[in-house]
């Protein structure tokens, strides 16, 4: 099997010691850096990169890929215990994740998070190991009508994370949409919504409306409860790892998750987001077993999905980059950057030219992956003990780490001002009793979608039919129609009404 | 630099102070201007980490700190389209404290931005030329076109079919737009579709899809995708043959006249910088260029180490300046 | 007489919200055709669609029988009013004022305020208590942010810093 040898040879590259350390290193800095919210990957690797120059290159990636993989699991652990999705991806882990925190089982969440974390993470290190030169034709295949139609479907699904009234759900949907807009217009340069302010121009930062939602609004509505009401800082932290039974019901969510996050993860632009959404909604539409929570009320497999989704996304997505030399993001194009300046092109000739590399990064991604799980799962004791922290300490704290948070993304004391307008509206969702999650796709996805649309429209000039002769575009829209037509049913209409009366 | 105006201020409203504490805090802000630099350098960058301008401004950190005997910090202040990094610089006081590591797009933004206001380029005090990038001519490796001659036939044929040209660019208004429109001009002005992407990645995917006809962009970022066979270059813009793409003529020798087009990043200080803090930035800018290490990195990536007199850095603005306002004029680009 | 006054808001907050970005990209930008779209085409569609959702919303709320539970409740106004304040005074410390001239204070004047300010919205404000929970988050972030990952943020007040 030329996969076992080629997983040997990258094995023999990432198992010395120091590339051990260096990958220890990695997932430590950055787990510390995404609990820190706003503080990104991104900020981190631009200024570790210039240390690197004098490491192998290997090791170099092994420490950069290690500091990506620890941001994104640290951005679930605040997701989980205080509400605070530090990036896209986190969004649905907030919904189930902060539910099981304020009953007490903050820490079986976090374990869920980081199993379904490790296991999404071996299948994604496999898949990417032996389908990476296969895949990377998928790429190719998915111009500007494919694309919006990949998110068509992402944004009609997203109105099952809603538990609420659909209609409201869609409504927030478009709100995030128009919000998104703000800023400059791809297809003409020209910038909308900006008031001439030159701080618009790229448009609001997601972190800004994260925080302001996400942060301020559910601390002003946690103060607004009296003392005994608030289930914050519950003091009885029941178990910090899963049930027997909550194992049973948690690994088919990961399986399911993973194959989800494994095929997403691979497009570019909007893959990792797409990915932890399209998870919460399937286990959302799977029937509950006896005795289990519906999901949105603290369900594990709401955690442990949309956790392995993200992150076999989040390993399949070097799948362009390695392959095609197209980065997935801003992280990945980092990464380029970091190759090249270790005098390695990436792109097809990567696998033929560097095999000790190639190889051994992927061998790498794997140890990377078990070092967090090393790193984090006794960690979890320690996070939850946070918890304990009284209340009137806590909400301080968060208080100031959103806002450095969201000044050091820019060094902009403009989007603190924004970020308060943020607040103010994540409050009023909350006394109108409107959920956020959709607002939040929508705002990521709208920039992308009304840019795909319309170049789509741009090169058929001004053709509606390429959205539907297009075998790939249409099917996608047809798929998008069928989960429309599902969610106008009256029969599942009357469950998700059912759902919102035992809340 | 504004608390500094503030406590002198006091200082002259204080009739308790004597005068001798006054001369001396005059003496010594004399002094600290011909001993720059005396405290940690800054350098703005008006882009987040990551990008060509971050890195360009990263790469001759380490040497330079080592130069001035002064550590010198990155501020990325992204957003605005560079232009709020380059605002902070252009509002600096002419201390040398706050330096801008400014990409060549800054002499494109005024003429493209019309209710914006963006900074005048010409107004900083140029220091000196960190890097430059040519930018290169490709077409989807599946095009019967094999060079530029070819090119033009094709593009003029195509133009009159229902189907029509599209070009790619990596934005509305960014260097790789301008520069295709100002080739279309010298081509004719045949009818060629403009469809701007978000960077680099996504217009390389269509264009090796074939759904974009040609594209112009860093020879760092598509000599990977030339090499490997998925694009054919019919030019660099250059005025010497990429090292990476030796055997791509240059615009010159493939026939265009005058179409010496680079993407430069140049080091600017805010207005009215002092004369000897420009030498003294400029030397240890080319001492720091002139670095193996920094040399092998920067060529690594694809660009071109620059280097030079802050007079060049002046000249090149200055051309660039002028050269895009006439294109955006002519060929009514505008951005909002 | 508002029946289900949680809703009727949130529809009347969509409209608001939906016809202001339709109005703006109305009289802003150029709309264009189905053939040729303008920078205003795609808001102003979907600001038409979000006022129409949420007048939808809004009628749904009046004929909505059940009254329970659909109340809004009383505003916390002090939360809400010290939360947001304190994230703006923070703002206010790192970049001061510069249209009243006032100068940057810093990070750890920063801290100091904000920690202040926020504890005063819950409900068991105990100064010497807060002034150690400042603190100890100024230290923490001193450590966090400035020693170890070098944020580029002022920290001293403009009297010490110069």
């Amino acid at each position: 099997m030329d996969l076992f040898a080629n997983l040997a040879l990258g094995f023999d590259v990432a198992f010395s010691l120091t590339n051990l350390l260096y990958a220890f290193i990695g997932c430590l800095l950055g787990t510390l850096i995404g609990v820190l919210p706003g503080v990104g990957p991104l900020a981190t690797i631009a200024m570790l990169l210039p240390a690197t120059y004098a490491l192998p290159p290997v090791s170099a990636l092994i420490m950069l890929a290690g500091i990506f993989y620890g941001a994104q699991y640290g951005g679930s652990t605040t997701s989980i215990l205080v509400n605070l999705p530090g990036e896209a991806s986190s969004v649905v882990t907030v919904i189930d994740g902060f539910q099981m925190a304020r009953k007490g089982q903050g820490g079986r969440a976090l374990a869920a998070s980081a199993i379904g974390s490790f296991f999404a993470g071996c299948a994604g290190t496999l898949v990417l190991a032996a389908f990476a030169a296969p895949l990377t034709q998928l790429a190719f295949k998915f111009g500007p009508a494919e694309n919006f139609a990949l998110m068509v479907l992402g944004l009609i699904s997203a109105v099952v994370l809603a538990s609420g009234s659909v209609i409201k759900a869609i409504a927030m949907t478009v709100l995030g949409l128009l919000l998104g807009l703000i800023g400059t217009d791809v297809n003409t340069g020209m910038t909308r919504f900006t008031m001439n302010k030159p701080e618009l121009i790229d448009g609001i930062g997601f972190i800004v409306v994260a925080m302001g939602i996400y942060g301020y609004g559910e601390i002003i509505n946690t103060l607004s409860q009296h003392r005994s009401e608030r289930r914050v800082a519950n003091t009885k932290i029941s178990g910090l790892m899963p049930t027997r039974q909550e194992l049973r019901r948690m690994f088919p969510a990961i399986f399911r998750g993973t194959a989800l996050g494994s095929i997403l993860g691979i497009l570019p632009g909007s893959g990792a987001v797409m990915a932890s959404f399209a998870a919460y909604t399937i286990e959302k539409k799977l029937p509950l077993t006896d005795g289990e929570v519906p999901l949105g009320q603290g369900n594990i497999r709401g955690v442990a999905s949309p956790e392995a989704a993200n992150n076999a996304a989040a390993q399949t997505s070097f799948i362009p980059l390695l392959t095609l030399g197209l980065p997935a993001n801003a992280v990945m194009a980092m990464m380029v950057g970091a190759m090249m300046i270790h005098n390695i092109q990436p792109g097809p000739t990567v696998i033929t030219s560097n095999p000790a590399l190639f190889w051994g990064l992927i061998a790498s991604m794997w140890i990377g992956n078990m070092m967090l799980v090393v790193l984090n799962l006794p960690l979890i004791g320690i996070w939850v003990k946070l918890l304990s922290v009284p209340y009137r300490w806590l909400f301080p704290s968060i208080v100031l780490f959103c806002a450095i948070g969201v000044y050091s993304t820019n060094n902009l004391t403009f989007d603190i001002w924004l970020v308060g307008i943020f607040g103010v509206l994540g409050y009023v969702f909350i006394k109108l009793d409107i959920e956020s999650g959709p607002l939040l796709l929508g705002f990521i996805l709208g920039p992308m979608m009304e840019e795909n649309f319309r170049r789509a429209l741009n090169l058929s000039r001004g053709n509606w039919s390429i959205f539907f002769t297009q075998p790939l575009s249409a099917g996608l829209l047809l798929a998008a129609f069928l989960v429309l037509v599902m969610l106008m049913m009256p029969a599942i209409k009357k469950k998700r009404a059912e759902t919102f009366v035992e809340d | 630099m504004h608390a500094k105006r503030i406590v002198s201020g006091f200082a002259k409203s204080t009739a308790f102070l004597t005068l001798a504490i006054g001369l001396s805090a005059i003496s010594s802000m004399a002094h600290a201007q011909s001993a720059w630099p005396t405290k940690p350098v800054t350098f703005v960058v008006g882009y987040p980490p990551g990008g060509q301008t971050d890195f360009a401004g990263r790469v001759v950190v380490a040497n330079m700190q080592k130069e001035l005997g002064q550590p010198i910090v990155i501020d990325n202040r992204g957003g605005g389209g560079g232009n709020i990094g380059s605002d902070i610089v252009m509002q600096a006081a002419p201390d040398g404290y706050k330096l801008l590591v400014g990409n060549g797009v800054i002499t494109i933004n005024p003429h493209t931005y019309r209710s914006t206001p963006m900074v005048d380029p010409l107004k900083f005090t140029p220091i000196g030329t960190l890097l430059t990038s040519g930018l290169v001519l490709v077409v989807p490796a599946t095009s019967p076109v094999k060079d530029y001659k070819q090119f033009v036939q094709y593009i003029k044929d195509k133009a009159k079919t229902p189907e029509g040209v599209n070009y790619g660019s990596s934005g509305a208004g960014s260097l790789t737009h301008v520069t295709m429109e100002l080739l279309r001009e010298r081509m004719g002005k045949p009818e060629m579709n403009h469809v701007p992407y978000k960077g680099t990645a996504a217009v390389a995917v269509d264009l090796i899809a074939g759904r974009v006809d040609a594209l112009f962009d860093a020879t760092s970022v598509i000599s990977p995708f030339i090499k490997s066979g998925q694009m054919r270059a019919l030019m660099v813009t250059s005025a010497q043959r990429v090292p990476a793409l030796p055997d791509v003529p240059t615009a010159a020798e493939a026939g265009v006249k005058d179409f010496e087009i680079i993407s430069f990043i140049g080091l600017y200080g805010p207005p009215k910088l002092p004369a000897d803090v420009v030498k003294k930035a400029n030397s240890a800018m080319n001492v720091a260029l002139k670095d193996a290490t920094v040399r092998k990195n920067i060529i690594d990536r694809g660009d071109e180490p620059g280097g030079g007199s802050a007079e060049d850095l002046g000249k090149l603005t200055q051309t660039h300046f002028k050269l895009w306002g006439g294109i955006v004029k002519a060929n009514d680009i505008r951005v909002d | 007489m508002i029946k289900n006054q949680r809703d009727f808001y949130s529809g009347a907050l969509f409209v608001l919200v939906g016809g202001g970005f339709a109005v703006w990209s109305y009289l802003g930008y150029r709309i264009g055709t189905g053939l040729r779209m303008g920078p205003g085409y795609f808001p102003f569609a979907l600001g038409i669609l979000l006022a129409i959702l949420g007048a939808i919303i809004a009628i749904k709320a009046q004929m909505d029988g059940s009254t329970g539970g659909t109340r809004i409740g009383a505003v916390a106004w002090r939360p809400l009013l010290l939360i947001i304040a304190a994230n703006l005074l923070f703002g206010v410390a790192i970049g001061g004022l510069p249209s009243i001239g006032l100068p940057p204070m810093g990070l750890m004047v920063g801290i100091f305020v904000v920690t202040f300010v926020a504890s005063l919205a819950g409900d068991e404000f105990q100064f010497v208590e807060v002034f150690l929970v400042s603190g100890v988050l100024a230290a923490l972030s001193y450590l966090a942010f400035i020693v170890v990952l070098r944020l580029q943020i002022p920290v001293w007040p403009f009297f010490i810093a110069e």
